[in-house]
């Protein structure tokens, strides 16, 4: 009995992160609340096991663990984290393949250019 | 109009001689009056290859146009009893221009000076010896289909010394008839004005020679001293022949022959078959015919009784402007209709007043000729005081612009542009087989209503005289007659010619249009008002092209490096650079060896414009495109795009399930 009362509110102010994010966001389809939701499952889950795990080591004896909480909310941050900084490193990484690109470009333009003057450009 | 320059305006006076072509010699210092023709002068001439040929040089008349098919026609052939042309051209002397014609000199002077009174000659030395010559002439003439329109007998010379050969002078050096008096005239020519009595017909030239043979039999001109209207008078009240011969005695066969000659009816007069049919004994005989209707009361005109209905039309025709305001007054109707019994002419007349009376301007305009041509339909076309010969536009409009009479100018476009012509040729069926052209008078009204190059008052000369000269002030000096002549003329001409000179004026542009069909195509894109001066540098160089194609002339250095340091606004029709480059690379070759055809061949392809455009316009989409991409790429380094941004959730969505799925496989594995 003790283990579903633990693992309500590990769940219930576990997941809390997550609803904030939700709560906060409010987008439709890909958005940060869903990389801080599954980043929160991923910390919840073992410690749900830690509940589970026996009369002795588990139940409500969990829940006055910090280590348990540090690890839900820890797990939540880095979500956080990650869907903050994904889109920057996506830039990152494009500006760098893209740099051959623009060279390629400009040179044809160029080409067009010094063929047809300024008849491509209005 | 002013063809009248006194004799002193227009005649030089020569000093020391010239040496054309390296042989022909021309010397002014000797001037040879007993042979000058009305409108030429006469010099001594010689050529150095046959020293032995007495020649004659003719230097004609700035202010009158010459007959160059017929002289070009006598230099290519010699015709027994007529002078021959040996050379024509035209040489610049006391400050101006003049063309020139040698000629065969006639060594025993003129036949007879009509300037006196003479003894006439023998009745049998004029019919057996003089006519033969004159008939085989006039033969040799109408078989190929010219006129001389100059024959009378101060116009018949002694080839030799000895003045035993007779032979005809010219009638090349002004236009046809100019310089005849009223009397060697059929009425319907004579009252023409004297620039525009035509070409005519043979019949033409034999109602000459007829007046010819009269003044040799009776040594004196019949009617001298009498004005033309006189003469017109007497030719319509008793007849040509008996105004002309009088009392004259003629011998039965001689007397045939005159009446035949001079029948003004123009249907019967004799042609060149029944004058030979004369020769050989057999002929048709012809009855008096006046020439004109006789009223039984006169009218005033101008404060002279007018009996004659050609004679009215003349009077009319003479007072001018004022000619309008007499026919609106009534009295002429009322003439017709009574006097001259002639319902349907007074309906005519009634009604072409009434339409100039309804503020119709064109009507009112042509009021004098629609009526003249009522009173007068043999006659010539009148028009604002000028009296003009169905075939003798031409050589009017000649005249109008070599003199640069603006006055007569303006009378012919107006007439021109009235379309009045078209109508009267077709209600007269003129015969055109005799003409210098074969010009439908419709067409001059469309020539006349577009004032680009290559149409107007220009056109309608170089049409109406195929055989005049190119006018251009650029080659005038030269004389050129025909397209070959004329791209010559210009390439020799433009070595001294400075940049800024045109050398397609109006006067080349209406010259090719009317001597070569390919140009004539070509030359409505001058027209285009607002067109792009590339565009219009494209059509002369085809045009000189075409003309060169057309005329075989030859290279054309000169032209074609003129017209290749001009090629550039013609290059920036195409957008390709490097197009350009080898197309001017080619027309340099082409330029390089005088081709303008050539040239125009490699500017000027129309499939490879439409090329160049279509190319151009796939390169500014391509340039479009590029430049979109690289503004993405560009925006997409500074700042976090709604695209980056999405992209990036889902990055940190798949690491999330990534790491959700280690969580749970951990928590599997150990147990949890």
């Amino acid at each position: 009995m003790s283990a579903v009362i633990a693992t309500i509110a590990f769940i219930l102010f576990g997941m809390a992160p997550t609803l904030v994010s939700f709560f906060v966001e409010r987008r439709p389809g890909n958005s940060s609340s869903t990389c801080v939701l599954l980043f929160n499952l991923a910390g919840l889950i073992p410690v749900l096991g830690l509940a589970w795990s026996g009369p002795n080591t588990g139940g409500t004896g969990t829940l006055g663990d910090m280590l348990n909480w540090l690890i839900i909310y820890g797990a939540a941050a880095t979500g956080v984290i990650v869907a903050w900084a994904s889109p920057h490193f996506v830039a990152l990484f494009s500006q760098i393949f893209s740099g051959s690109r623009i060279s390629k470009i400009k040179a044809r333009q160029k080409e067009l250019y010094d063929e047809w003057g300024t008849k491509v450009i209005d | 109009m002013d063809c009248g320059l006194l004799e002193s305006d227009w005649k030089i006076k020569g000093k020391g001689a010239v040496v054309l072509d390296g042989r022909l010699r021309i010397d002014f210092s000797a001037p040879l009056e007993d042979l000058c023709s009305p409108n030429a002068q006469a010099f001594a001439a010689s050529d150095t290859e046959t020293p032995q040929q007495s020649l004659v040089a003719l230097l004609c008349r700035p202010d009158l146009p010459q007959r160059h098919h017929f002289s070009s026609w006598l230099a290519e052939r010699a015709i027994d009893g007529l002078l021959k042309v040996h050379h024509s051209g035209v040489i610049e002397i006391e400050g101006g221009f003049r063309r020139y014609m040698i000629m065969d000199r006639a060594a025993g002077g003129r036949v007879m000076d009509m300037s006196v009174r003479n003894k006439g000659i023998p009745e049998p030395i004029v019919t057996e010896r003089m006519l033969p010559v004159l008939i085989d002439i006039l033969d040799s003439l109408d078989r190929h289909s010219m006129t001389h329109r100059r024959i009378r007998p101060e116009n018949l010379f002694y080839l030799d010394k000895d003045r035993q050969i007779v032979v005809l002078g010219e009638g090349c050096t002004e236009p046809p008839g100019y310089s005849q008096s009223a009397a060697y005239e059929p009425v319907e020519r004579s009252m023409a004005h004297p620039i525009g009595r035509g070409e005519g017909g043979n019949t033409d030239d034999l109602y000459a020679l007829g007046v010819t043979l009269i003044m040799l039999l009776k040594g004196h001109d019949p009617v001298a001293g009498k004005s033309d209207r006189q003469i017109h008078e007497m030719k319509m009240t008793k007849g040509s022949f008996v105004t002309l011969v009088c009392d004259h005695r003629l011998t039965g066969p001689t007397e045939k022959l005159l009446r035949g000659l001079l029948c003004d009816d123009v249907a019967e007069r004799w042609t060149m078959v029944d004058t030979q049919g004369w020769s050989w004994g057999s002929a048709r005989s012809l009855r008096h015919k006046p020439a004109a209707v006789r009223a039984r009361r006169p009218l005033k005109i101008g404060g002279e009784d007018i009996f004659y209905d050609r004679v009215a039309a003349w009077k009319i025709q003479s007072l001018g402007d004022a000619g309008t305001e007499f026919i609106k007054q009534g009295g002429l109707v009322t003439w017709i209709r009574q006097s001259l019994d002639d319902e349907a002419r007074a309906d005519f007349v009634s009604d072409a007043i009434a339409q100039a009376k309804t503020a119709n301007v064109q009507a009112n305009d042509l009021l004098v000729t629609r009526v003249c041509g009522a009173l007068d339909a043999l006659g010539p076309v009148r028009y604002h005081g000028l009296a003009i010969c169905s075939d003798g536009f031409g050589a009017a409009t000649a005249a109008a612009l070599g003199t640069g009479d603006m006055a007569l100018q303006g009378t012919l476009t107006d007439l021109f542009k009235s379309n009045y012509l078209a109508g009267w040729e077709a209600s007269r069926k003129m015969p055109k087989e005799k003409t210098d052209h074969n010009v439908n008078y419709a067409q001059l009204t469309g020539w006349m209503e577009n004032s680009a190059p290559g149409f107007g008052l220009e056109r309608c000369l170089y049409e109406l005289n195929q055989s005049t000269p190119c006018l251009s002030p650029l080659i005038i000096s030269f004389g050129a007659l025909d397209l070959g002549s004329v791209l010559q003329c210009i390439n020799a001409a433009i070595v001294d010619a400075s940049e800024a000179v045109e050398v397609f004026d109006r006067h080349v542009a209406a010259f090719v249009a009317a001597r070569s069909e390919d140009a004539a195509r070509l030359v409505p894109a001058l027209s285009v008002k607002s067109g792009n001066p590339a565009e219009r540098s494209l059509t002369i160089l085809g045009l000189f092209g075409a003309m060169q194609d057309a005329s075989d002339c030859g290279a054309l250095i000169n032209l074609g490096n003129r017209l290749e340091s001009r090629l550039q606004p013609i290059l920036e029709l195409y957008e390709s650079r490097t197009r350009r480059k080898h197309l001017s690379e080619q027309a340099r070759l082409y330029s390089a060896v005088g081709d303008l055809s050539g040239m125009f061949r490699v500017v000027g392809d129309r499939k490879l414009r439409r090329q160049d455009s279509e190319e151009c316009r796939l390169a500014a989409a391509e340039y479009a495109e590029l430049s979109k991409q690289m503004k993405a790429l560009e925006s997409g380094s500074k700042n976090i795009t709604r695209e980056l941004r999405v992209s990036g959730y889902k990055a940190a969505t798949v690491m999330g399930a990534l790491v959700l799925a280690v969580s749970l496989w951990f928590s599997v594995s150990t147990g949890l």
